[in-house]
């Protein structure tokens, strides 16, 4: 568990945010010092925001959600968002709110195998085989 | 509906104080009315002096919220809150169920998680489906975190409607700075400081009635209403 309250689990080269619905203000400011201080210490190359704990999400969060991930693209790490719910996924659409940009699925094992897929991907376009850091 | 209920306070607030202490007598012993009504005064910060227009419905608003401490008997409960509302020169014609189901105070991010689960509640009471007590949700915590932003503290209150349908009626009031020009931050292209600029039209949008009343230095009060 880190200072903002939200845990960060690492698992082979993603992290992974189980982003909670009564989230502060200030747990926001720490969670985006959280994540990307241990984006910037080790060799991460996705990052996770699991969403399946969230009974809703109103603007607040989608923002926190959006910022994280366009402060990790900046970073060169891919954002997953996983676990929307139906009901949050049309209140949010409702509400005129997009993630455009943002890569969204299912879930978590669905977010794992996009990612890896992904670091495949690349790895084969740099046609440098497996990262070094592995 | 609350310029309406406005007026008719201002009407009605000539010895208010008084007023409802006589109504009070009827259902309770002297000092039980007494202490009802200094309660409820006090949480609608109105403890001195006389109660002004504005503050009327507050103060009823609060000695509702407290009666079922002091009415065991549903009967008689809803026979004062009629009474009361009677008062206050709102008919039953309102369609607002007498019985106000939740009131939360908004004063830190601590109470956000109450909010919500006071909206979800709420809403399942209504008979919401999921999807609108999602929606539900997501109003309130628009409304409280505007408190929070822009005056610091407030309240939400909810409470069940049975007209036209079944249904959840939400308040969110401050006594924060206000706001100067409603229409613009009303307005589709208005983009606020902070956020994603859409929350209030967005919120607009998640429930079927929407009202806003604001002036500068006297706060904000935002009155909804959900349908199940």
């Amino acid at each position: 568990m880190s200072e903002s309250g939200t845990p960060i689990i690492r698992l082979y080269f993603n992290l992974i945010v189980p982003i909670q619905g009564t989230i502060s203000d200030a747990g926001i400011a720490g969670l985006r010092e959280d994540v990307t201080r241990r984006i910037a210490a080790e060799p991460v190359r996705g990052l996770i925001l699991d969403m399946s704990a969230l009974t809703y999400m109103d603007s607040f969060v989608t923002r926190v959600v959006r910022d994280l991930a366009l402060i990790a693209r900046l970073m060169g790490v891919t954002t997953v968002l996983s676990g929307l719910s139906a009901e949050i996924a049309i209140t949010i659409t409702e509400m005129g709110l997009g993630l455009s940009g943002v890569v969204t699925t299912l879930n978590l094992e669905r977010a794992l195998e996009q990612l890896a897929r992904q670091h495949e991907q690349e790895s084969r376009e740099l046609d440098i085989g497996q990262p070094s850091s592995a | 509906m609350s310029s309406t209920l406005g007026s008719q306070v201002q009407r009605r607030s000539g010895g208010a104080s008084e007023g409802l202490q006589a109504l009070l007598e009827k259902n309770f012993a002297p000092v039980v009315a007494r202490t009802l009504l200094m309660v409820a005064r006090r949480r609608a910060n109105c403890a001195e002096g006389e109660i002004s227009g504005g503050v009327l419905a507050t103060v009823v608003r609060e000695i509702e919220g407290s009666l079922p401490a002091y009415l065991a008997d549903p009967e008689r409960r809803r026979a004062c809150v009629s009474a009361l509302r009677a008062f206050l020169g709102e008919g039953s014609s309102s369609g607002i169920n007498p019985i106000v189901a939740r009131l939360v105070p908004i004063n830190s991010d601590a109470d956000m998680q109450l909010v919500t689960e006071a909206a979800r509640n709420c809403a399942r009471e209504a008979g919401m489906s999921v999807l609108d007590q999602t929606k539900t949700m997501t109003v309130c915590a628009k409304l409280a975190r505007n408190i929070l932003q822009y005056a610091g503290s407030g309240e939400l209150r909810l409470w069940l409607v049975d007209r036209p349908r079944r249904g959840l009626g939400i308040e969110a009031v401050d006594r924060g700075p206000g706001i100067a020009d409603l229409a613009r931050v009303l307005s589709p292209k208005y983009v606020s400081r902070t956020g994603m600029g859409i929350g209030l039209q967005g919120s607009r949008r998640l429930v079927d009635e929407f009202e806003i009343e604001s002036a500068p230095g006297k706060g904000t009060s935002v009155t909804l209403r959900k349908y199940a």
